[in-house]
């Protein structure tokens, strides 16, 4: 079996769950203490994808740097990314279809996906599609969802690889 | 990070739109925060200082802060404040914090041993891709540090201080981290990076400059001519392998 790496970055306004969303994929492990990320942690989780053991490199950005100047080198070779929201804070929807916009600018084309987290806060009832255009709701606190996202994002990944 | 930049920051990081929920409270205070950061402005002229300022300044600044912005704020600015500080005083320290879970605990072996004599020591040996920090291959005798995640680490560390000190021909190319040091090699979109223990002697410095030369000239086409780094993985860390015993071996009978 080839093994394979990929670096994978959460992209998004500071608080939204990024580090927290890691932690649960990684760690099995969820805090309500809010430690804000500082610069820059790479994570690593080994996961199966069509037949193929895919090394996650998870590149986790501190919501804080994104107008940093080094913020689009450590985008430089990335595989895919995932965008994450605050569903709670619509301002943190806005400031990320801004970070996505300004990185879809500089690397066209690069794989992602846009995840509205803290799903465990929101009424059963509230109509979320009517509000955001997503393509998962997750929640590292529950757990809801987490695996799923890296899952799909390393098979996007995967399969752009392959029909190069 | 300039004075101004580090001001500005701390703006930002006080008074970013975000935090619109707090902002109602937070508007009579607002004024009081800003002339507090304008006096930090006037009174300071270098970073150094202001970084001293601030630290001093903390309490003040929480003091103004913390009634209405409860707990959790409260420790968020502390951190800010902490985190500001730590980048204007020494970029270092930011590698440091970096790098603290890496090595420490399973390295009390070779402190204990060598690290005293001086001997360089090679610990580990990383070749890297440069932009995604993947690593293509690596010989290493230590089995309880993820490589992979070094490798990570490091290129982010490379990133950040060839951005924050931007030149373009300077690269990051030493690391200290208590008795271990890391010596980056680049080449081409790839680098080196190599972990080791004792004194860094020009002696080390020649051998290793002169093996990553070598190696690399009858490596770089093939790894140019590759579509997929998964397939050169395994082949190469025993290239690298080989390479190195070498190189470990002629270092032990120039050092003594
Ligand atoms: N209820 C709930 N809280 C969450 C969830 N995910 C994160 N949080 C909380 O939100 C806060 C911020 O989470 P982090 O994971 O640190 O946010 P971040 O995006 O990494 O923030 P920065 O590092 O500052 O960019 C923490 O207090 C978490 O406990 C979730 O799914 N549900
Ligand atoms: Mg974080």
């Amino acid at each position: 079996m080839q093994d394979f790496r990929a670096k994978i970055i959460l992209v998004g306004p500071v608080g939204v769950g990024k580090s927290s969303l890691i932690r649960r994929f990684v760690f099995q492990m969820f805090s309500d203490l809010y430690l804000s990320t500082i610069g820059v942690r790479v994570d690593k989780k080994t996961i199966e994808v069509e037949g193929k053991q895919v090394h996650l490199l998870i590149w986790d950005l501190a919501g804080e740097i994104v107008n940093d100047k080094a913020y689009s080198n450590y985008l430089k070779g990335t595989d895919g990314i995932i965008g994450v929201f605050d569903l709670n804070r619509p301002q943190s929807y806005i400031d990320l279809q801004n970070i996505l916009i300004a990185i879809q600018k500089e690397f066209p084309g690069l794989k992602s996906l846009v995840v509205g987290n803290k799903k465990d806060l929101i009424d059963e009832s509230t109509d979320l599609r009517d509000l955001y255009d997503y393509d998962y709701l997750s929640s590292a606190k529950s757990g809801e969802n987490v695996e799923l996202i890296f899952e799909k994002l390393a098979e996007k990944v995967i399969t752009s690889h392959e029909t190069v | 990070m300039s004075q101004v930049e580090a001001i500005q920051e701390l703006r930002n990081l006080l008074l970013s739109d975000d935090r619109v929920r707090i902002e109602s409270q937070f508007d009579g205070y607002k004024s009081e925060l800003l002339s507090a950061i304008q006096k930090v402005e006037s009174e300071i002229s270098d970073p150094e200082k202001f970084s001293v300022h601030l630290s001093k300044n903390k309490t003040t600044m929480i003091d103004i802060l913390g009634p209405m912005m409860g707990q959790m704020i409260k420790k968020y600015v502390e951190a800010e404040i902490e985190k500001i500080n730590e980048k204007i005083s020494n970029s270092r320290n930011w590698f440091k914090n970096k790098l603290t879970n890496l090595f420490v605990p399973k390295s009390k072996r070779t402190r204990d041993s060598l690290s005293k004599i001086g001997t360089p020591e090679i610990k580990q040996v990383l070749l890297i891709e440069r932009d995604s920090g993947l690593l293509l291959g690596k010989y290493s005798d230590d089995r309880d540090v993820d490589t992979d995640i070094i490798a990570g680490m490091f290129t982010a560390i490379k990133s950040f201080a060839d951005t924050a000190f931007s030149s373009e021909e300077n690269e990051l190319e030493f690391i200290h981290y208590k008795d271990h040091k890391i010596r980056l090699f680049p080449y081409g979109t790839l680098y080196f990076a190599i972990v080791f223990t004792g004194r860094d002697t020009v002696v080390l410095n020649e051998i290793l400059t002169a093996g990553i030369s070598d190696f690399m000239d009858r490596y770089y086409e093939r790894y140019l001519a590759t579509q997929h780094r998964a397939s050169l993985y395994d082949d190469i860390s025993g290239l690298i392998e080989k390479e190195f015993k070498e190189i470990c071996k002629t270092l032990e009978q120039k050092s003594y």
